[in-house]
C-alpha cells in the first residue's frame, strides 16, 4: 500500500511516516504544494494525507486541481485547522475524510485502513459477519437465524461497525458517522452504546464478535484480533 | 452584564442644581422682602410724623392768634370731629407749669404722658418722640407722640412756654405694614414656584445631552465595543468629555482584541507541538515496553490529550469571542424540543450508569434560528456539570419554555446548589468551584463556553436556584421570526 504523506513540518512528518511504515505501508513525503500536486497526478498512491497549511499552494488547491484532473485516490486532510469552515471546504474539493491535529496515531491508521476499505466495497443494503445479518432497509437484526431487537441508535451503531468489519473504527469516527457530531462531553456514551449492543449480541451466545481494541477503539470480526 | 447608570443617588444632579438655584433665588426675595418691609415702615412713620408737626404748627398759630380768630379749644373741636379718616388724632396742650391749656375731648379723662425728665422748670426749646400705648383704648394699641416745646409770642401777650403734644394711633399703620408684606410674600411665593419649575425646566433641557450621553454609553459593553459615543459638534465639555471615554474605549478595544487574539494564537500554536509529542507517544508505546514504562506513558498520553481538547475548548472560546465564522453560521432552524430529544438520548445512558434519573422536563414548540452543532455543545456542556454535581439517585431534567420574546432551554440539578455570591464567578474561565466535588474531567470552560454560545445567539445564561435546592441554568435565546 503506497501513502503519499505531504507535510512541511520535518517532526511531524517524521514520525507519521515511521508509524506507517511500521503499520506495514511505504511512505512517500512531500513537502510543498506544486510537489504534490505532481505526484497525487502521476503516481498511483493508494491513499493520500494532506496537510493543508503547505508553502506555495495550499492543501486545499492541490486537492481541487487533483480532482479536476480526473485523479480519485482517497484523500485524508491532516491539519491543524479545524474551523466548520475549513472542514466543509476541504470535503466540498473532494477530501475523504477530515482530522484535526493534534491527533491519537491509532486515530490516522484507522481512518486510512478506513478509506481503503471504503474504495473496494460497494454501497450495501445488507451485511454479514459471522452468523449476524443485517439488513439496511428493513432494520432487521438477526444472529444464527435469532432476531435481535435493537433501538435506532443501536441499529446505527452496529451498523457502522459492520460496513467496517475487520477493521478497527475509532470512537471519534463513530462519534462523527453515527452521531454527525464530535463532543468532547460524554465521550463514553459509546462505551455505553457498546455495553448495549453487546449484552444483545454478544452475551447471549459463544462466540464474541464485537471486539475492544485498548486505546483506539472497537473492532466487529468473527476473529478475535 | 449590565452596567448600572447611578440613579440610586439620593438626589440627582438634575434635582440638586435646580433646588441650589432656587434657593438663591428665594434667599434673594426674602432679603428684598425684609429691605421693602423695613422701607416701607420708615417712610409711612416719617408722613405720620410729620403730619404730627404740622399740627402741632397749627396749635401754634393759634396760641400766637396770628391767624384766625379761633380759640384753642374751637380749633381743637374742629380738628378732632369724627371723620373718615383712618387715623385719629389727639392733642393735649399744656403750660410750663403743666396746667392743661388745651385737650382734645377724644382723649375723655386720659391725658397724653409727657416725656421723661419734662419738668415744669425746663424751658428750652425741644422735640422728642415717643410710641406709647394708647390711653384710650383697652384693646392696647399704641399710639406715637410728637411732644413739643416751644415759646409762644402772642401779639397781645406777654410770651409763655407751652408744651405741644399731638398723637396719632398706630392702629391703621400697621395694618398697611402688615398688608403690603403680605402682598410681597404672596407676590413672590407665587413667582417663585414659578422660578422651581422654570429652572427645573432649563436643568432638564442642559442636562438632556448628558442623559442622551448616558444612555448612549449604557448601550457600550465588551461584546460591541465598535460602537462610540456620538458628537454633537458643539466642541464643548460634554463634546469634550465623549470625545476622552471614546478614546478610552479605543484602548480597551485595541487591548481586548490582543488579548483574544492572543489566547486565540496561543491555542493553535501549541497544536503542533502538541501533534508531536502525541504522534511520538503513540509510536513509543507500540514499541517493547516494561509495564511500568508503559503505565507512566499512558499518563502522560493522558494528559496530552487531556491537553489538546483544552486547546480545542479555548479556540472555540476564543472564537466565540472574536465572532469568528469558523464555529460557522448562525442560520439554520432549530428545533429545540427536537434538539433536547436528541441530546438527552445521547447522554441518557450515561446518566443511567451514574444512577442519575435524567428527565425531560416542560416542552413547548420552540424553536429559534441558531448554529446547531454549537446548541448542542451548550446543552452537553449544561448536562455534563448538572450531572457531574447531582448526587446518585437523585434527578436532572431538562425542559423548554416559551415567552414573549425569548425561548428558554433550561436544566435543573439536585446538586448542592451554588450560594448566590458565587453565581457570577461560575461563568468565569477557569473557575472551579470549591465544593470539591469536581472530577478531573472538568476544566473551568464548560460553563464560560455555555455563556459564549449563548452570547454569540445574542442570548445570555440566568443562573437561580431550583425548588429542590440544586442550580437551575437557564439558557435565554432571543426569538427570531423568519
Amino acid at each position: 500500500m503506497r501513502v503519499l504523506l505531504v507535510e512541511d513540518d520535518a517532526k511531524v512528518a517524521s514520525f507519521i511516516r515511521r508509524g506507517l511504515v511500521e503499520e506495514g505501508f511505504s511512505v512517500d513525503l512531500s513537502r510543498d504544494g506544486p510537489d504534490a500536486f505532481h505526484q497525487i497526478v502521476h503516481e498511483p498512491y493508494d491513499v493520500v494525507v494532506l496537510d493543508l497549511l503547505i508553502p506555495f499552494m495550499d492543501g486545499f488547491e492541490v486537492l481541487g486541481r487533483a480532482r479536476r484532473q480526473g485523479c480519485r485516490v482517497p484523500v485524508l486532510i491532516l491539519s491543524a485547522k479545524d474551523g466548520v469552515e475549513d472542514r466543509v471546504r476541504g470535503l466540498n474539493e473532494g477530501a475523504d475524510d477530515y482530522l484535526i491535529k493534534p491527533f491519537s496515531f491509532a486515530e490516522l491508521t484507522a481512518r486510512i485502513r478506513a478509506l481503503l476499505r471504503r474504495r473496494s466495497d460497494v454501497e450495501q443494503s445488507t451485511a454479514r459477519v459471522g452468523d449476524l445479518e443485517m439488513d439496511l432497509a428493513t432494520r432487521r437484526v438477526t444472529r444464527s437465524g435469532r432476531r435481535i431487537n435493537l433501538t435506532p441508535k443501536e441499529f446505527s451503531l452496529l451498523w457502522y461497525l459492520a460496513s467496517h468489519h475487520g477493521t478497527v473504527v475509532t470512537r471519534t469516527m463513530i462519534a462523527e458517522h453515527v452521531w454527525d457530531q464530535h463532543f468532547d462531553s460524554f465521550t463514553n456514551v459509546i462505551d455505553v452504546y457498546i455495553r448495549y449492543l453487546r449484552s444483545k449480541i454478544d452475551d447471549p451466545f459463544q462466540r464474541k464478535l464485537i471486539h475492544t481494541i485498548r486505546g483506539v477503539g472497537y473492532l466487529l470480526s468473527e476473529d478475535a484480533p | 452584564m449590565k452596567i448600572a447608570v447611578g440613579t440610586t443617588r439620593r438626589i440627582s444632579l438634575r434635582w440638586r442644581l435646580t433646588l441650589i438655584a432656587w434657593f438663591l433665588v428665594l434667599g434673594t426675595a426674602f432679603v428684598l422682602i425684609v429691605l421693602l418691609h423695613l422701607r416701607t415702615r420708615r417712610q409711612l412713620l416719617q408722613q405720620l410724623e410729620k403730619n404730627l408737626e404740622t399740627r402741632c404748627d397749627e396749635v401754634i398759630m393759634v396760641l400766637e392768634g396770628g391767624v384766625s380768630t379761633l380759640t384753642l379749644d374751637q380749633f381743637l373741636i374742629i380738628e378732632t370731629r369724627p371723620r373718615q379718616l383712618p387715623y385719629t388724632y389727639f392733642y393735649d396742650i399744656r403750660d410750663a407749669e403743666g396746667r392743661v391749656l388745651g385737650r382734645s375731648r377724644n382723649l375723655g379723662k386720659s391725658e397724653l404722658p409727657l416725656p421723661a425728665g419734662w419738668g415744669p422748670a425746663d424751658g428750652d426749646a425741644a422735640v422728642r418722640f415717643r410710641t406709647e400705648p394708647d390711653p384710650t383704648s383697652p384693646s392696647g394699641d399704641w399710639i406715637r407722640i410728637r411732644s413739643e416745646r416751644v415759646r409762644i409770642a402772642p401779639r397781645v401777650r406777654d410770651p409763655f412756654v407751652v408744651v405741644i403734644q399731638t398723637a396719632v394711633t398706630l392702629g391703621p399703620y400697621d395694618t398697611t405694614v402688615r398688608r403690603t408684606l403680605r402682598d410681597a410674600v404672596l407676590v413672590a411665593s407665587g413667582s417663585l414656584s414659578g422660578v422651581l419649575f422654570l429652572l427645573w425646566f432649563v436643568t432638564t433641557r442642559a442636562l438632556r445631552p448628558v442623559a442622551a450621553m448616558t444612555r448612549e454609553a449604557s448601550k457600550i459593553n465588551a461584546s460591541n465595543l465598535r460602537e462610540r459615543l456620538p458628537l454633537a459638534g458643539r466642541r464643548d465639555e460634554l463634546d469634550q468629555l465623549a470625545q476622552v471615554l471614546n478614546d478610552m474605549l479605543d484602548r480597551l478595544g485595541a487591548s481586548l482584541r490582543q488579548m483574544e487574539q492572543f489566547s486565540s494564537d496561543a491555542a493553535h500554536q501549541l497544536r503542533t507541538p502538541l501533534t508531536r509529542i502525541r504522534g511520538e507517544l503513540d509510536l513509543v508505546l507500540r514499541g517493547e515496553l516494561s509495564d511500568d514504562s508503559r503505565s507512566q506513558l499512558e499518563r502522560v498520553q493522558e494528559e496530552a490529550e487531556h491537553m489538546s481538547r483544552l486547546c480545542g475548548r479555548l479556540l472555540l472560546l476564543a472564537r466565540l469571542d472574536q465572532q469568528s465564522r469558523a464555529v460557522g453560521g448562525f442560520d439554520d432552524w432549530v428545533d429545540l424540543d427536537e434538539l433536547v430529544s436528541d441530546v438527552t438520548d445521547r447522554v441518557t445512558p450515561v446518566a443511567q450508569d451514574r444512577g442519575i434519573d435524567l428527565r425531560r422536563g416542560a416542552a413547548s414548540d420552540a424553536s429559534v434560528r441558531g448554529n446547531r452543532p454549537l446548541l448542542v455543545e451548550a446543552l452537553l456542556n449544561l448536562l455534563d456539570n448538572a450531572i457531574r454535581f447531582t448526587p446518585q439517585g437523585a434527578a436532572v431534567i431538562v425542559s423548554t419554555s416559551v415567552d414573549n420574546g425569548s425561548v428558554r432551554l433550561s436544566v435543573e440539578d439536585s446538586g448542592p446548589g451554588i450560594p448566590p455570591e458565587e453565581r457570577e464567578r461560575v461563568f468565569q474561565r477557569f473557575y472551579r468551584c470549591p465544593r470539591g466535588t469536581t472530577t478531573e474531567d472538568g476544566n473551568g470552560l464548560g460553563l464560560p463556553i455555555v455563556m459564549g454560545i449563548a452570547q454569540a445567539h445574542g442570548g445570555r445564561v440566568e443562573l437561580a436556584e431550583a425548588r429542590c435546592g440544586g442550580s437551575l441554568f437557564h439558557l435565554v435565546l432571543p426569538r427570531r421570526r423568519a
